[in-house]
């Protein structure tokens, strides 16, 4: 023991309680150490008060009292010592990092998907679809008033009903006008509340079928039905425009190209699955997308087959890098006048695309990949946006997207076969950016789980 | 070390001590008694562990007679002898306050001290040496205890006042 540790057995040498061997230590310490000498004499004080057996009895009594009173517990003992708070605080602090690393992490992962919803600047607080609207307001009637109709004459109940379809879909769906007058047509004799008209919606499967073709050729040009809001301002609403004849066109009403696009493999194959099985008890079901997600419908299990996930591509089409024009009403794909066109486009799983040009006087052509690189195709990453420029000049671009590599003797037949589109579901999103500029997202999903291979025709409309 | 060796270094260690409190011939005088009562009294006592606390015994005992002489004296305040008290052969009255006092500074002190020093001064009180005191805290190591009944210590002297008398 050193001789700053000798101080420590002063406590014991004014109470008497040092053993044999520490008390030969210190004192001979103390015999070689005039400081702790003197700090030894200094505490024959204590010492003499110490030995006096009443003022020991009476320190004694005062100790137990207080500690009587006072009782402690282990846990307050612990936490007292300089250690245990230490080890608290750290635990503490790492127990917050991780919650708020998880967080973190979660809304940053939020975010990235909701990255593509909110740059189309899809309004807030959409109205119910115009599929829940119980009658059908004149066509000739402004827009204004039509929003107001529908507006005025949804329940307070309808509007909850459509609020969670808006907050699945993120975006209002709204049916053109056409299909609407249809709807409502087809629907006048179900005249009944109007929660009911939205599982009539998706329920009335059979008659839609037949009336689907009908449907189809609505062009591109449809004008929104409706506006979230009554402003006269207000940006128009997303358009879905079902492009092909659809034999499924009935999830479609439910399940937007846009929601396949972005929605879960699973959900999406038990909606599926379960349509096709029992089309009659999910007509009796509601009309929601969120109630088709369990993994039981009707009380058997849905069947989840082959390919976990439709085909869908996203597009849009800029001009002159990045540089939006004015939408044109109608305009299916875009035309740069000037020079070339960026073509973003973003897939919904991983798989290998070309880009196919045509013009009225020169057959289709491989554009990307580029054919000096002796490559056939090139593979897309779910998810990760590609722009690719495309020449001016072109009348129609092609996209074709497989999940498996395209074989080398398949080349520009296919392409000019002009395959069938069949199974497609097509939606155009608009989004009015504040500058004024609008840009048109597409959204194409193959609804046809079986198929391999997405074709998307773009035609280049003319000024 | 022999007696003869303890005692010489005592004697050189009582002086330089004294000296620190009085004047260099009082420390002289005191030094000297103290071993002449060391010598005369306790010619049986050898060993350093007997010794050297007996030996802070009678310099204390020492210290507080010339104190008192001192006083008795006049050396502090010129009083006439007529206005001091009588001889006793128990404490005097102002032992006794003195006594008092520091008793009641103690309690005082010790009801202020902490859960874990107060615990370490009832064992110590109730006689437990460090490596029982060791056992009864569970701890691992008695330099854990030292070093916790240093700084208790430290604290109560604090506590009242910083003397112990």
């Amino acid at each position: 023991m050193s001789e700053h540790d000798l101080n420590k057995l002063l406590g014991g040498f004014a109470a008497d309680t040092l053993t044999a061997e520490e008390k030969q230590q210190l004192y001979s310490a103390a015999l070689q150490d005039q400081e702790l000498f003197n700090t030894l004499a200094n505490e024959q004080a204590l010492k003499e008060l110490l030995a006096d057996p009443v003022v020991r009895r009476r320190l004694l009594q005062a100790l137990q009292k207080s500690s009587s009173t006072a009782p402690s517990s282990p846990w307050l003992d612990w936490f007292r010592r300089p250690a245990g708070l230490a080890w608290a605080g750290g635990l503490a602090a790492a127990f917050f990092a991780i919650i708020l690393g998880t967080r973190i992490y979660q809304d940053s992962v939020k975010e990235a998907g909701r990255s593509v919803a909110t740059e189309e600047a899809t309004p807030a607080a959409a109205p119910a679809p115009s599929v829940t609207k119980p009658t059908a307001p004149p066509i000739n009637e402004p827009r204004l008033n039509t929003q107001d109709n529908a507006t005025s004459s949804v329940s307070p109940k309808t509007n909850a009903l459509a609020g969670k379809m808006a907050k699945r879909e993120t975006t209002a769906m709204v049916i053109p006008e056409e299909r609407r007058v249809q709807n409502s047509a087809t629907d006048s004799p179900m005249q009944q509340p109007e929660q009911d008209g939205l599982r009539k919606q998706t329920g009335s499967t059979s008659d839609k079928r037949a009336t689907s073709n009908e449907e189809a050729p609505a062009s591109a040009d449809h004008r929104p039905a409706s506006a979230p809001s009554t402003s006269a301002v207000t940006p128009p609403a997303p358009t879905k425009v079902p492009t092909t004849a659809a034999p499924t066109s009935q999830v479609a009403s439910a399940l937007s190209a846009r929601s396949m696009f972005y929605g879960e493999s699973a959900e999406f194959d038990t909606a599926l699955t379960a349509e096709e099985q029992e089309p009659s008890q999910s007509a009796q079901q509601s009309g929601r997308f969120e109630q088709k997600k369990g993994a039981l419908v009707g009380g058997k299990p849905a069947k989840v087959i082959g390919f976990t996930k439709p085909l869908g591509i996203r597009y849009s089409l800029k001009a002159d890098g990045g540089i939006e024009r004015p939408r044109r009403e109608k305009d299916a794909g875009a035309k740069n006048q000037a020079g070339s066109i960026d073509l973003l486009i973003d897939v919904n799983q991983d798989g290998y695309l070309q880009v196919w040009g045509g013009t009225e006087h020169l057959q289709y052509h491989l554009l990307f990949p580029i054919p000096e690189d002796d490559q056939l195709s090139s593979r897309l990453i779910a998810h990760q946006h590609r722009t690719i420029p495309v020449a001016a000049g072109y009348g129609t671009i092609i996209l074709r997207f497989s999940r498996i590599l395209f074989d080398s003797s398949i080349k520009q037949a296919i392409v000019l076969s002009g395959r069938s589109s069949l199974g497609l579901l097509q939606e155009s999103v608009t989004t009015n950016e504040a500058s004024g500029f609008h840009e048109r997202t597409t959204y194409v999903v193959n609804q046809d789980l079986s198929v391999q291979e997405l074709l998307v025709r773009i035609p280049i409309g003319k000024p | 070390m022999n007696r003869d060796q303890i005692l010489s270094a005592l004697r050189e260690r009582i002086l330089a001590f004294a000296t620190s409190r009085v004047s260099r011939d009082h420390a002289e005088d005191l030094t000297q008694d103290t071993m002449a009562v060391l010598h005369e009294k306790y010619p049986l006592v050898s060993e350093l562990t007997e010794l050297v606390p007996l030996a802070f015994q009678v310099l204390r005992y020492k210290m507080l007679d010339a104190h008192r002489k001192a006083l008795r004296r006049g050396e502090y305040n010129q009083e006439s002898v007529e206005g001091l008290p009588l001889a006793d052969t128990g404490d005097d009255p102002l032992t006794q306050l003195d006594q008092k006092q520091r008793v009641d500074r103690l309690l005082s002190a010790v009801a202020q001290l902490g859960e874990r020093c107060r615990e370490l001064f009832k064992w110590k009180l109730e006689g437990k040496s460090f490596p029982e005191i060791q056992t009864v805290m569970g701890q691992s190591s008695i330099n854990t205890i030292y070093t916790w009944d240093l700084r208790c210590r430290k604290q109560l002297l604090t506590l009242m006042g910083g003397s112990w008398d």
